[in-house]
């Protein structure tokens, strides 16, 4: 299944709920795209809820290396939620559990960012 | 001949997923479990994305064979292609420590896979992946 990318905001907090794939082209074009777009309208607390993912690859992976240093160098945050088994294994492999802010739900992602 | 298939194809990311869902189930076919269904799919995905992007530069319209068989307990996968070729040594992948995008789709299939062999030919580049299948334990 395509990438669908639903938004919405919870107490200043944008919730990027993701559904689908997320690989090499359209998919991940469309979520680097998403993500510029709301550094560049100063949404600065982003959580990608990645519950409904359910396939990613080394480029899907990148797209989200790439907008969180992104995130980072303009002072936002960015935080996922909800990662399937399968996605985890994959950031286990590739290292990068421990690079992202990894929470096991939404809620809980959203209420880290009044810590 | 050997029993296998033959799959041919541009180097369209839109035909990714077809591709994945003919090697998934062509590792069920030799009885690979289902995680390592899912593993060596990924592994093959990654190595399509690698020559569609840093072969064939994007280039939407160049021609990719990719071999599916079975070889010695386990499941090769052979992919050929016509564009620009790498030096072996490029494909040892990047360290993991240094956080960024990109290099990670070698690291992974090398990780997967027991086997990788890489062989920029005249003309032509050849992409050898092997994965052993796990041997069955009693009673199953």
């Amino acid at each position: 299944m395509p990438l669908k990318i639903a938004s919405r905001e919870i107490d200043g907090i944008t919730v990027l709920q993701l559904e689908g794939r997320i690989v090499l082209g359209e998919e991940s074009n469309a979520l680097r795209e998403r993500v510029k777009s709301l550094l560049a309208t100063q949404k600065f607390k982003i959580v990608m809820d990645m519950g409904g993912v359910t396939y990613i690859d080394s480029a899907g992976l990148g797209t989200l290396v790439a907008a969180f240093h992104s995130a980072r160098n303009q002072g936002a945050v960015l935080k996922l939620s909800n990662l399937g088994q399968k996605f985890q294994e994959v950031l286990q492999v590739t290292k990068l559990l421990t690079v992202f802010e990894v929470f096991d739900s939404e809620a809980a992602a959203i209420q880290s960012f009044a810590k | 001949m050997d029993s296998g298939i033959k799959l041919v194809l541009p180097s369209d990311p839109r035909y990714l997923s077809v591709v994945r869902g003919a090697v998934e189930r062509f590792a069920a076919l030799l009885e690979f479990g289902e995680e390592d269904c899912r593993w060596i799919t990924l592994a093959v995905h990654e190595a399509l994305t690698n020559v569609m992007r840093h072969a064939y530069h994007d280039r939407h319209d160049q021609p990719i064979e990719i071999f599916l068989r079975e070889r010695d307990g386990g499941f090769e996968v052979l992919m050929v292609d016509h564009g620009q070729g790498v030096r072996p040594e490029q494909l040892s992948g990047r360290a993991l420590e240094d956080v960024k995008p990109g290099g990670l789709g070698t690291h992974m299939i090398r990780e997967i896979m027991d086997e990788m062999d890489y062989a920029p030919l005249e003309g032509r580049n050849e992409l050898r992946l092997w994965k052993k299948r796990a041997d069955k334990k009693a009673g199953e």
